[in-house]
């Protein structure tokens, strides 16, 4: 059975690689994306079953990344997840309005983060 | 029968959940190496200078959970810290620090981390010393953490302890390569 593919997004190497370790061992298969601009034309490309996507990013962040994604056809059903170093209230309410599924703050707990892609994706 | 089945059946359900409290506690465990083992990583996978002050912002502000802190090196006569990197801080505060001034210059004098209530200065988090061998060549001063962090976990203390013994290290070999490249 194929395994689950997902898209980790982030402008931090360190981020990326963390994500990458906790889901690679939970038998995800994970693709990376250093920026919203480059996320999207990803998703496009890979169609993963979930894009899990920090906020604060160059070139296009998070919330922008996500309305591109909602945007397109082939991409518009993929669950998004943001990673957010902000949890105000403000900062979650803008995340679902540009179409994510969950949030979790940073730093992410790895434990968590996996609770919620399972859940919106299962194994 | 009844009584004995019913017996069996509270001990498995015993079992069962100290099974899974023990997995979660393994699963905890793997989770604090992943951080470790990428910090430790980040630190050492490159020789450029600009590379490894980022892989110390990164690991501060995604791993420990501030975005808030600023990275010295010893000046080249010895007496005083100097700023080399900062995020979410006045820059122009913390430019030069002498040895031995406030909770910083104590750090980087006497070489000992200072921690939670035990960094004295008001915003600072935790000061580590960034070590080469005996001597603290360095520090890397951490104030407030991100609103959702309520203090410092044992993985914490443990990532600062990493960005002690050997962050001062890899920030001394990016200044031999530097050094060698600008040599004729």
């Amino acid at each position: 059975m194929a395994r689950k593919k997902i898209l980790v997004v982030d402008d931090s190497g360190t981020a990326r690689m963390i994500e990458q370790m906790a889901l690679g061992r939970s038998a995800y298969d994970v693709v990376q994306a250093k920026d919203g601009a480059e996320a999207v034309q990803v998703a496009r490309k890979e169609l993963p079953d979930l894009i899990l996507m920090d906020v604060t990013m160059p070139r296009m962040d998070g919330f922008e990344a996500c309305r591109n994604i909602r945007a397109q056809e082939e991409t518009r059903q993929i669950p998004v997840i943001m990673v957010t170093t902000r949890g105000e209230p403000v900062s979650v309410e803008t995340g679902y309005r540009s179409g994510c599924n969950d949030y979790v703050t940073k730093p992410v707990d790895t434990l968590e983060l996996l609770a919620k892609v399972r859940s919106l994706i299962g194994e | 029968m009844t009584d004995e089945m019913d017996e069996k059946l509270r001990r498995l359900s015993e079992e069962q959940r100290e099974l899974e409290r023990r997995y979660l506690e393994v699963e905890q465990q793997n989770s604090d190496l992943i951080n470790l083992w990428v910090a430790s990583n980040r630190l050492h996978e490159s020789l450029d200078r600009r590379q490894v002050l980022l892989a110390i912002q990164e690991i501060v502000i995604n791993l420990v959970g501030s975005e808030e802190l600023a990275v010295f090196e010893l000046s080249e006569d010895g007496s005083a810290l100097e700023l080399v990197d900062s995020f979410g801080v006045e820059a122009k505060k913390f430019a030069r620090i002498p040895l031995g001034l406030g909770s910083i210059g104590q750090v980087a004098r006497e070489g000992q981390s200072v921690v939670g209530d035990a960094a004295g200065e008001e915003g600072l988090t935790a000061c580590v010393p960034l070590m080469l061998g005996s001597h603290a060549v360095g520090a890397v001063a951490v104030f407030r953490l991100l609103p959702q962090k309520d203090g410092l976990k044992p993985l914490d203390r443990d990532l600062l302890e990493l960005l002690r013994a050997q962050a001062g290290l890899a920030l001394y070999c990016t200044r031999i390569v530097r050094k060698r490249a600008d040599d004729p």
